[in-house]
């Protein structure tokens, strides 16, 4: 298990490169780190303070990647990983919740926030988390592009870096699934 | 819990939520997008004929369609956006990625309206530091967004040394607006005055140099509105730049405004009364601006105590406070601080600032231009115009001379046509013809009035600029005709209103350019501009511009005969003014346009020629015109110009040489010309003209790669075409030009259906060009590349119809 920021970039470089085995080893340790991050987060809350998970997994990068040896494709990957790294740690949270919820537990912890950027919305995470279940199913591709846009917070030009299509192919994939999305949502709702 | 279990959890299919297997997904998928493309009447039709036989598609399309929200309650979108925009804060270093084209490099400013910082345009043609603004988006929506973009043509037309360019512009595919600006390093100029301590005569010499950039932005419409010593920075060369000009106005219309008040906007010192009263903006507000920039750069400090930032009373301190003048605060600043005695100002620079700064913007400088006129007047000891502003019978009479100064300047500011005529108008005052110039005054007057605003406001709030375009046309031809009914004798007016009326008559109707369609009134225009023209080369047949002028008449005249339908006329009157040009082109020496209108005349008859059936005939005049192009490319200093020309003749030339048979010579000759293209529009992104040149060339290099065979290097450019066309037209949908394009097109992409055997498709392309080129041509009836246009699309839409009914009662 590699846990330094050189093993972290070694691997990212050597995914980035083809190697298709850097990438098994490197998402646990994203994986863990993230968790690290947002259990950091739940045991020292502060009062107003907003946790963000693109923000998360911001910081994440900062921590693992050493930034003066990756390129902006690298960085991209990396991006790409957190982002559907985060999209598990927020709905096992939002489903432990629930279920505290459901034993007539108070709820005060902060991931909350960050369920409530989508909630505030009234985007259910786990309506949400099922139709993308869905989606992979159809298109994979969709699907991650989904993901790195609400829990990476990639905009369509690095989603497209990272998938490696272009923009243009990348909006018109992004504007379909949100149709998509919104109807699974809304016939779920019904 | 492991890393494996959470990996396990979503792979966890739900078999009874999937209605619909993969392969039917994407199909479904592509039809939609098709469609999203459409408008609602255009996505009907489409999807009746896509979805013609699987009432099931059309259900699943239907029912996708049917989500569709507006741009604000896209929740969605917006979830995305903002998940986008936290990362993107939260990264307190964005170093390393792209907006654009372009790579950041650091950042530079940090605001309530957004970051800027310093990238670089990093590609195989361009490497240049530029600034890039990356502006918080408001709540702005789509006609927000529209505005934005217009009102970023126009300040990319800005091209003065004196005034950093704007680059480039849009927003990423989030919505996220952003600006590239030339990056200047330099310092703020009360910085690099006191810095290099400067003399008072060298600060005022460095501050006309500001008023001439100013003059300038105001004569194309553009005002600062944000004028301090932060945006006029002083590069190590000591040369003054204007950063961030109409900026102010445009992050305004992003919506970022919305949430602060004009004021938080503004730098408060230097904010002018109507600024802080909320009153309409005009170029005076610069003009005052300028003022307190110099009251500091003279004295040392600012005009006004301000005890505080509260509003209103920042307010009544600018709008009701006298500011001390500007001698006696040096005084006081002497003693409050310790700087380097100044010398003691002159009382008329005292009466110059406090022009500039009055309360009521009509009693200030008209325009930057007499600002810095009397500067200048200072510095060479002249008496000024400025006056200590004591006795109301004074002001009284100044006032009336300013109403006069204020209307001709604000005409100046309107369009250069106009202005032309403005200030030949002047002239004519100081020669005394007082009957004649008080009427014309009278006009000069009312059109300043109507036509200014009007226009003014016409260019900011419409989408396109073409039917503010269309009023400066009638407008002007109002004015011109009144003014040559009494020209009289006066040689340098008529030459002055045969120009404008060409300049009129290019905008009504030019084949090539954007146009507005107005044949007629074009081919009359350019009539009233020869004979104008042929008296003045009459009256003095030596000189080179009158004749080299009515020859452009005639040019113009020819092409209007010849698109009307009489190509043998056309033919003949081009060939009658050869012996002309070649003797101005002989005897020319640095400016080379004559040379550039013999190359073009040749170019001209080439394609005149080939029109008319005379392939070898057209050879040779684009030879020719190429060897003259490619002489002037090597010793013409201004490369952009050469290039552009060169690459006109590569695409013309290669037009011909395909018509004689050789079709790999001209993907050769076409592919030259669009790399050519494309560097010069990577290095002028905003300029329309290029931009038109390169999709030209686009089509015609998928033109020749399809006659090769090669259909998919072929689709590729045509598809490269129609994504730039579309572009083009969502700026500016009225124009008649982009529409043209937009339809030509479509054809081709079409076309390019066709051959691959997807004739549905083949037949949507056709009927939206089919569409347009109706409406063209009902337009301009008289027409004939638009009658033909007509036709050409009416055919391909039958040979379709014929091959798919033949495809169904076939065997």
């Amino acid at each position: 298990m590699v846990s330094s920021q050189q093993g972290v970039t070694k691997l990212l470089v050597a995914w980035g490169d083809g190697d298709k085995a850097a990438l098994d080893e490197l998402m646990p340790v994203v994986y863990d780190e993230l968790r690290r991050l947002a259990q950091n987060y739940l045991s020292h809350e502060r009062p107003g303070h907003t946790l963000q998970t693109t923000a998360l997994v911001h910081e994440a990068y900062l921590r693992l990647v050493d930034q003066k040896s990756v390129n902006w494709q690298n960085r991209a990957q990396f991006f790409g990983i957190a982002a559907q790294m985060m999209r598990r740690i927020l709905i096992n949270y939002a489903k432990e919740r629930n279920a505290m919820k459901r034993q007539g537990y108070a709820t005060k912890v902060s991931l909350d926030d960050a369920i409530s950027f989508f909630e505030k919305r009234e985007l259910d995470l786990a309506a949400l988390d099922e139709a993308l279940n869905t989606l992979a199913t159809l298109d994979p591709q969709q699907t991650q592009i989904v993901e790195l846009r609400f829990f990476g917070g990639l905009t369509i030009e690095e989603v497209s870096e990272v998938l490696g299509i272009s923009p243009a192919t990348t909006k018109r994939e992004w504007d379909s699934a949100k149709l998509w999305l919104r109807r699974q949502l809304s016939t779920r709702r019904q | 819990m492991g890393f494996g279990e959470t990996v396990a959890a979503t792979s966890t299919q739900h078999p009874e939520a999937v209605n619909i297997t993969p392969e039917r997904w994407q199909q479904v998928k592509s039809v939609l997008a098709e469609a999203l493309q459409l408008d609602t009447e255009r996505q009907r039709q489409y999807l009746d004929s896509a979805c013609a036989h699987d009432d099931d598609l059309r259900e699943e399309i239907d029912l996708l369609l049917a989500q569709q929200v507006d741009t604000g309650n896209d929740v969605i979108e917006e979830c995305a956006v903002d998940a986008a925009r936290l990362r993107l804060d939260h990264a307190a270093n964005k170093v390393g990625s792209r907006i654009g084209a372009y790579k950041i490099l650091k950042e530079i400013g940090h605001g309530g309206m957004g970051t800027v910082y310093v990238a670089e345009r990093d590609d195989e043609h361009y490497r240049q530091q530029v600034a890039i603004k990356l502006i918080n988006p408001g709540l702005g929506g789509e006609s927000i967004r529209r505005r934005f973009r217009n009102e970023m043509q126009i300040l990319a037309d800005l091209n003065h040394p004196n005034i950093a360019r704007l680059l480039d512009g849009g927003e990423t595919a989030d919505g996220l607006p952003y600006l590239v600006m030339e990056y200047v390093e330099g310092r703020p100029i009360n910085v690099y005055c006191d810095e290099q301590k400067l003399s008072t005569e060298q600060r005022l010499k460095l501050f006309t140099v500001v008023c001439d950039a100013v003059q300038y932005a105001h004569q194309h419409l553009v005002i600062h509105r944000d004028i301090k010593p932060g945006n006029i920075l002083v590069t190590h060369e000591g040369s003054p730049k204007l950063v961030d000009f109409g900026i102010a106005k445009l992050l305004d219309q992003t919506g970022s405004g919305a949430t602060m008040t004009a004021m938080s906007f503004m730098t408060p010192e230097y904010a002018s009364p109507e600024q802080v009263n909320g009153v309409s903006v005009t170029t005076a507000t610069d003009i005052y601006s300028l003022g307190v920039v110099l009251y500091e750069l003279l004295s040392g400090r600012l005009p006004y105590r301000l005890k505080s930032r509260v509003p209103h009373e920042l307010a009544k301190a600018i709008c009701d406070q006298e500011p001390e003048r500007p001698s006696t605060a040096i005084g006081r600043n002497a003693l409050e601080k310790t700087t380097a005695p100044r010398p003691r100002l002159h009382a008329d620079l005292d009466n110059i600032v406090l022009m500039a700064m009055r309360k009521e913007p009509q009693r200030r400088y008209a325009s930057a231009e007499q600002f810095a006129e009397d500067i200048h007047r200072h510095l060479d000891g002249r008496p000024v115009r400025a006056r200590h502003d004591t006795f109301t019978y004074r002001a009284g009479k100044f006032i009336r001379r300013q109403k006069i100064a204020v209307a001709a300047a604000a005409l100046v500011a309107a369009t250069l046509l106009i202005g032309i005529i403005a200030t030949t108008w002047q002239a004519r005052v100081a020669r005394a013809e007082r009957a004649r110039a008080e009427r014309r005054f009278n006009e000069v007057r009312q059109l300043a009035n109507s036509f200014v605003f009007e226009v003014h406001d016409a260019v900011s709030n419409l989408p396109g600029s073409t039917t503010a375009r269309s009023l400066i046309v009638q407008r002007g031809l109002n004015y011109l005709d009144s003014l040559a009914r009494d020209a009289g004798d006066d040689r340098g007016l008529q030459r002055e209103l045969a120009g404008a009326y060409e300049k009129l008559g290019a905008v009504q109707y030019t084949p090539s350019v954007a146009h507005l369609g107005d044949f007629e009134g074009a081919l009359q225009s350019h009539r009233k501009a020869a004979a104008l023209r042929e008296a003045l080369v009459a009256s003095d047949p030596s000189n080179r511009d009158y004749r080299r002028e009515l020859l452009d008449s005639y040019w113009f005249i020819a092409t209007l005969v010849g698109a009307q339908g009489d190509m043998t006329r056309e033919l003949e009157m081009l060939r009658e003014q050869l012996p002309v040009r070649h003797e101005l082109a002989v005897s020319e020496t640095t400016e080379f346009v004559d040379r550039y209108n013999l190359a073009g005349t040749y170019g001209y008859l080439g394609s005149l020629l080939l029109e008319m059936g005379d392939v070898k005939g057209a050879l040779e005049n684009q030879r020719e015109c190429l060897r003259i192009r490619e002489e002037l490319a090597a010793i013409d200093p201004n490369t952009a110009r050469s290039r552009r020309a060169l690459t006109i003749s590569y695409e013309y030339l290669g037009i011909v040489t395909d018509r004689a048979g050789d079709t790999k010579t001209a993907l050769e000759l076409q592919q030259r010309g669009l790399a050519m293209r494309e560097a010069l529009v990577a290095a002028d992104p905003l300029n329309t003209d290029l931009r038109l040149m390169l999709i030209e060339s686009h089509r015609f290099v998928g033109d020749m790669l399809l006659k090769l065979d090669d259909v998919e290097r072929a689709a590729e450019h045509y598809r490269k075409q129609l994504e730039m066309n579309r572009d083009m037209v969502a700026a500016d949908p009225l124009s008649a030009q982009f529409q043209t394009n937009m339809a030509v097109a479509l054809i081709k992409t079409g076309d390019i259906d066709l051959r691959l055997n997807r004739a549905q498709a083949a037949l949507t392309n056709y009927n939206e060009a089919l569409r347009i080129r109706e409406q063209l041509s009902s337009a301009s009836p008289q027409d004939r590349f638009a009658r033909r246009a007509l036709a050409e699309v009416r055919t391909k839409i039958e040979d379709v119809n014929r091959g798919l009914r033949g495809k169904k009662s076939g065997p």
